[in-house]
């Protein structure tokens, strides 16, 4: 007769100490953490490099292109458009400035509603001058 | 069995040499693989811009990063391409490919500079070719917008980035900032490691200097010494503009002139500031202080007559000459026709001591403290040292010599009710912050004439520009003009020369609120030579621009109202 395979085996287990499996799972986490920390600080690294060299790229285009404004918009350079371009400008004569002045604040509220006056500024015109 | 055991042999041998090389007595070895590891280097420090009365609208000198344009020989002719790269590059940089052959034909080198300072166009089209052995290089110069335009009073930076002339020199100390450190670890790629144990000191950019001068008014002043310079073949031309009041200086221009963009290219003929650096005898411009003094003294009056000697006059045996023969003029007649005779008999009325004490006053003889360097102070000997007939001579502008700069203040004072000014050029030293870090502003130096005097003289210098007055050319329609004219011999060995002259305006305006005050000056101009025929009317040029542009409002007008 055979007899029957004692279908339960029983397996030997050796017990795994709870507290080396806590330290480990911390010492994997804390590796895992350390990469992670140092590939986010590659990262950012490598970021503020960038933005750094942008911003010297846009510091040095800004100058130069300040400068070359500053040639084209300088006295001499603007005569030099205006007769290239045949503009002839000149300063206005006396009789053509007119000079304007505020009115004086006594006479201005109220008294007067008949008179149509601009309120905010009267005209002098220049005379006797040629 | 065996090669295992080879193996292992080889890299215990290996571990043995690590253990030893980390832990024995190898400390240069490992000192110079950390310092391999380290940068050290300072940073340097943007320099401040120069800027007109109008601050950042109008840039005078500012800093702008240009390229090189370099080259590796031996990685070019490694390639066997020198004479592609050449042709290439040659219409880029605007040279013939010959003139690069040479520079790529060094076998060894492993550094030649092509072409250098070139803008960023230039520099991208270079970048776009991808030639291999060809690269760039960042640097750093100094640009001169305005070109020659105010190059005696903005300077130059030389090569080792320090100023060399003008604000950039006087002004170095704020403009150059402070260069900043960086002491930090490097990975094998050279990228830097950032750490708390680095040492990063930022860099302090310079300060920005803001002057007095109004690049318009400088253009204009340029603009009439060029057409002087031409119309009368002269040698040089000087101008100088400045506020009564305050004593800033608007203007102050020199000819010949550089461009500051190619300073290297100058001669110091041409670097020479004429208006403080150049001293001259000043002729019948320096009549002003002696009747200005006898006035204040009151041993004459604008009405005492004196005899003109019908135009020769002996004198402690030397005769004194007048350019016009006059029998009789009164003191306000000879300003006006500019009188030698009658000037030096005012000049004997004070005596010498109190002649010279007034010319002190009026700061003859020492420098005005001007922020720029090579200021002269010009010559005035002490009375000890005049001869017999001395006094005469000085009063009339001879044995005497001054700058511009100098005779300008006196008018200036003149016009300032008797107080006189400290010219300066430079308003404010401003911090990137935005911080004033240094203001100037009008600072009375010394009151030489009372009110009274000074209005007199006022009047009596407004006759020089009427009919009949040797500055009537300098007369300007609308506005009252108070000056005097110049045109002195230039001293040669043996005594003075017949042919060669300072031709001179100076003058202010308008009359009874004078606003500024402009000299002319201009050297050995040919034919004409006077002041009245050759400055006057630069001066009238120049003043009829900056009325208008100043909106100074004429002397006579009358206003009517008009209802809308």
């Amino acid at each position: 007769m055979f007899r029957r395979r004692n279908r339960r085996k029983k397996t030997k287990v050796v017990p795994f100490p709870a507290t080396l499996a806590g330290i480990l799972f911390i010492v994997l986490m804390w590796c895992g953490a350390s990469i992670w920390i140092d590939d986010r600080c590659s990262d950012l690294k490598r970021e503020i490099r960038e933005l750094e060299r942008q911003k010297k790229e846009l510091e040095r285009r800004y100058n130069a292109a300040e400068c070359r404004w500053m040639r084209l918009k300088s006295p001499g350079e603007l005569e030099q458009t205006l007769a290239r371009h045949r503009v002839n400008m000149s300063w206005p004569s006396g009789d053509q400035i007119v000079r304007l002045s505020e009115p004086s604040s006594s006479g201005a509220a109220g008294g007067e509603a008949d008179e149509e006056v601009v309120t905010f500024a009267r005209i002098e015109r220049l005379i006797g001058y040629e | 069995m065996a090669g295992g055991g080879v193996l292992v042999m080889a890299m215990g041998g290996l571990a043995a040499r690590l253990a030893c090389l980390q832990l024995g007595p190898h400390e240069d070895i490992r000192a110079t693989i950390a310092r391999s590891r380290e940068i050290r280097c300072t940073i340097p420090a943007a320099r401040g811009s120069i800027m007109d009365c109008r601050g950042k609208e109008n840039i005078l000198a500012a800093s702008v990063t240009v390229w090189n344009v370099c080259a590796s020989p031996d990685d070019v002719i490694a390639e066997g391409k020198a004479a592609r790269v050449a042709d290439a590059l040659a219409p880029i940089l605007g040279v013939r490919p010959e003139e690069i052959m040479p520079k790529l034909l060094r076998p060894g080198s492993r550094y030649a500079v092509l072409k250098k300072h070139v803008q960023d166009e230039t520099a991208e089209a270079v970048r776009k070719l991808g030639l291999k052995g060809v690269f760039l290089e960042e640097t750093s110069i100094r640009s001169y917008p305005n070109g020659a335009s105010l190059c005696h009073v903005v300077g130059f930076v030389n090569y080792e980035g320090q100023g060399g002339a003008g604000v950039e020199l006087a002004f170095d100390k704020y403009l150059k900032g402070m260069p900043g450190y960086l002491g930090a670890s490097v990975d094998a790629k050279r990228d830097r490691l950032y750490s708390e144990d680095d040492t990063f000191i930022a860099p302090v950019p310079g300060a920005d200097v803001v002057l007095t001068v109004d690049q318009n008014i400088q253009h204009m002043v340029e603009r009439a010494l060029d057409q002087v310079m031409d119309e009368h073949n002269a040698k040089g031309a000087w101008a100088i503009v400045q506020r009564v009041r305050t004593g800033e200086i608007l203007a102050m221009a020199s000819r010949p002139a550089f461009d500051l963009n190619r300073f290297f290219m100058a001669d110091m003929n041409a670097m020479t500031n004429r208006c403080i650096g150049i001293v001259y005898e000043p002729g019948s411009t320096f009549k002003a202080i002696a009747i200005s003094a006898a006035l204040n003294e009151r041993t004459v009056t604008p009405e005492t007559v004196f005899d003109c000697e019908n135009g020769a006059w002996m004198y402690n045996g030397r005769v004194l000459r007048d350019y016009h023969a006059y029998s009789h003029l009164n003191v306000a007649e000879g300003v006006k026709k500019s009188s030698n005779i009658l000037t030096a008999k005012v000049s004997l009325t004070l005596g010498a001591e109190r002649f010279y004490r007034y010319l002190k006053s009026f700061g003859i003889g020492q420098r005005t403290g001007i922020e720029l360097s090579g200021e002269e102070s010009g010559i005035l000997a002490p009375p000890e040292k005049w001869c017999s007939y001395g006094i005469t001579r000085i009063a009339i502008g001879q044995g005497v010599a001054v700058t511009a700069l100098q005779l300008i203040g006196v008018y200036c004072a003149i016009a300032n009710d008797g107080f006189m000014m400290r010219p300066y050029l430079v308003k404010k030293v401003v911090a990137p912050s935005g911080a004033v870090i240094m203001e100037n502003h009008p600072r009375v130096v010394g009151r030489p004439i009372s009110f009274q005097t000074a209005s007199v003289m006022k009047r009596l210098l407004s006759g020089v520009t009427e009919e009949g007055g040797t500055g009537a050319k300098a007369s300007l329609d609308g506005y009252e003009v108070a000056g005097k004219t110049g045109s002195a011999q230039k001293p040669v060995p043996g005594g003075y020369s017949t042919t060669a002259y300072v031709a001179s305006f100076v003058g202010f305006l308008p009359c009874d609120e004078p606003e500024i005050a402009i000299i002319v000056v201009i050297d050995e101009p040919q034919p004409y030579h006077t002041g009245g025929v050759v400055a006057a009317p630069a001066f009238k040029r120049i003043a009829g621009d900056i009325v208008k542009y100043l909106d100074i409002p004429p002397d006579s007008c009358r206003l009517a109202s008009a209802g809308l």
